[in-house]
C-alpha cells in the first residue's frame, strides 16, 4: 500500500512542541526509516499515520484515498502499528489468547485462529511460551508477541516504533527477516528507530526529523 | 516543635474527627434500610460535604461512567421488588446509600494523603489502609488508561466495537477488565517494592514532622458528630415507635 503524508501538523502546546508541515511518501513494498533525536516528533508522526492522533493540519492518504474520516478499526485493518511500549498493546492474559481472541472476534474459526497463531509464534521463536501468561514475559518477548499480533492480520503497511528495543541480535535478525518477507509481499514498512545498524540494513530510505520538521 | 502547618481540609477539621463522622455515616447508610430514614443521613452528609467544600463534584465527574450502572441498579431494584411504589423506594434507598458513601469518600478526599495517614497512625489504626486508599485513588486514572489502551490495541487490529452487538461488546469489555486490573496490581507491586527499598513504614521509633493536635474547633466538631449520631439514633427509635 502506498502511504502519502501531506503537510501533517500537530502541536502539544503545553510541551511547546509542534510537528510542522511534514510531507513524505512510502511506496508499496518500500521500507522507510524515520529517525531523529528524542522529542523530535517521530512517535507523534507514527501515531498520526495510524489514526491514533488526528492531524491538526494536513492529511494521510492510503493508496491515494484520504483517510481523514476513517475510524480506527478501518485504518487498523490496513495498517499495523507497533507501540513503543509493547505492554500497551497486549490485552489478553495468555500468549495464545493474545493472538486468537481478535481473530475469533472477527469470525475466524477457533482451530484456524489457533493454527495461524501457532505459526506466527514459531516464526518469532515464541511457540514454547504459547501457554504462558503475557505478564510474565520479558520486554523482548512482549515486543515479539506484539509484532506477531500485527502480522496475523496481514496488514498492507506497518509502522514499527522502536522495533528492536529489547531484542537480542538473533531476535533482531528474525524481525529483519519478517520485515523482508512483508516487503516482498508488497507491504510498506515505516520504522521509527534509533538503531542505526538496523535502519542501515533494513530501510531503503531515511527521513530525518528535527524539532518537528523534516531535515 | 511548634506546629503551624498541620494538614487539614478546607473546614480546618482534624482528619480523626472526619474519620469518625464518615465511619458513622457509612454505618448508618448500611444499617438503615428504607429510603425515608436514609434521608436525614444523606442530608447530613451533603451538608457536611458542602461545609467542608469536599471535592464531591470532582468525584462525580471521575465516576461518571458508573452513573449508568447506578441508575440501572436502581431501576432493577424498582422493577423486581414487588409493587412499583415499594420497588421505587427500594431503588431510591440504594441510590441514597451510594450517594452517602460517595459523599463520605469526598469528605476524606478533601485531605492531603499524608494527613489521612498521620490521622490513622495517631488513632493506632493500620496506616497501610490509608496508603492503600490514597494510592488506589491515584491508580484509577491508570486503570482507565490501561483499559483504553487495550481497546485501542484491539481497534488497531481491525475490531470495530460500534458494529458489535451490545451483548458481545460487554463480553469483550468484561474480558478486558482482568488485564487492566492485573496491570494495576503489577504497577502497585512495583511501587510497593520501590517504597520498601526507601525504608517506608511507620515504625514505633519514627517521629512525625507534622503531628495532628486536636484544637477547640476539632473538639467542637467531635461533639457535634456525637450529638448528630445520638439525634439520628433517637430519631430512628421514635420513628419506629410511631410508625
Amino acid at each position: 500500500m502506498r502511504i502519502d503524508a501531506e503537510n501533517l501538523s500537530f502541536a502539544y502546546p503545553e510541551a511547546g512542541f509542534r510537528l510542522d508541515g511534514v510531507s513524505f511518501y512510502v511506496e508499496s513494498g518500500e521500507s522507510v526509516a524515520i529517525t531523529g533525536r528524542n522529542g523530535s516528533g517521530k512517535t507523534t508522526l507514527g501515531k498520526l499515520l495510524c489514526g491514533l492522533l488526528k492531524p491538526q493540519g494536513g492529511r494521510v492518504l492510503f493508496d491515494g484515498e484520504d483517510t481523514s474520516g476513517w475510524s480506527l478499526p478501518r485504518r487498523g485493518k490496513r495498517i499495523g502499528y507497533l507501540f513503543q511500549e509493547p505492554s500497551k498493546q497486549l490485552f489478553a492474559p495468555a500468549v495464545m489468547e493474545e493472538l486468537t481472541f481478535t481473530q475469533e472476534l472477527m469470525g475466524t474459526p477457533a482451530d484456524e485462529a489457533a493454527r495461524r497463531a501457532y505459526e506466527v509464534l514459531s516464526r518469532f521463536d515464541l511457540s514454547k511460551l504459547a501457554s504462558q501468561g503475557t505478564y510474565t514475559l520479558s520486554r523482548g518477548e512482549k515486543q515479539r508477541l506484539a509484532i506477531c499480533g500485527l502480522l496475523l492480520h496481514s496488514p498492507e503497511a506497518l509502522v514499527l516504533d522502536e522495533p528492536t528495543t529489547g531484542l537480542d541480535k538473533r531476535r533482531g535478525e528474525l524481525l529483519a527477516e519478517a520485515i523482508r518477507e512483508c516487503l516482498s509481499g508488497g507491504v510498506s514498512v515505516i520504522m521509527i528507530s534509533h538503531d542505526r545498524e538496523f535502519v542501515k540494513n533494513n530501510a531503503s530510505r531515511e527521513i530525518r526529523l528535527e524539532d518537528g520538521k523534516v531535515v | 516543635m511548634k506546629n503551624n502547618a498541620v494538614p487539614k481540609n478546607n473546614a480546618q477539621i482534624d482528619p480523626r474527627v472526619t474519620f469518625l463522622f464518615v465511619f458513622l455515616l457509612s454505618a448508618a447508610s448500611v444499617m438503615l434500610r428504607d429510603a425515608l430514614t436514609l434521608v436525614p443521613v444523606l442530608v447530613s452528609a451533603a451538608v457536611a460535604a458542602g461545609w467542608a467544600r469536599a471535592p464531591f463534584g470532582t468525584l462525580l465527574r471521575r465516576l461518571r461512567g458508573l452513573w449508568a450502572a447506578l441508575l440501572a441498579v436502581t431501576l432493577f431494584q424498582a422493577l423486581f421488588s414487588g409493587d412499583v411504589v415499594s420497588g421505587l423506594l427500594t431503588g431510591a434507598a440504594v441510590l441514597e446509600r451510594l450517594l452517602v458513601l460517595m459523599l463520605g469518600g469526598s469528605l476524606l478526599a478533601g485531605y492531603p494523603g499524608h494527613a489521612l495517614v498521620q490521622g490513622m497512625i495517631q488513632l493506632r489504626l493500620p496506616y497501610q489502609l490509608a496508603y492503600m486508599v490514597s494510592i488506589g485513588l491515584r491508580f484509577l486514572p491508570r486503570f482507565r488508561e490501561s483499559f483504553q489502551d487495550s481497546l485501542t490495541a484491539m481497534q488497531l487490529r481491525g475490531v470495530d466495537f460500534r458494529r458489535m452487538k451490545l451483548r458481545r461488546r460487554f463480553k469483550v469489555y468484561a474480558y478486558l477488565l482482568m488485564p487492566a486490573v492485573v496491570s494495576g496490581v503489577n504497577s502497585a507491586r512495583k511501587l510497593s517494592m520501590a517504597m520498601e527499598l526507601r525504608g517506608f513504614g511507620a515504625y514505633p521509633e519514627r517521629t512525625a514532622y507534622l503531628p495532628l493536635r486536636m484544637k477547640e474547633r476539632d473538639w467542637l466538631a467531635f461533639a457535634a458528630v456525637l450529638l448528630w449520631a445520638a439525634a439520628l439514633m433517637a430519631g430512628q427509635i421514635l420513628w419506629r415507635i410511631y410508625t
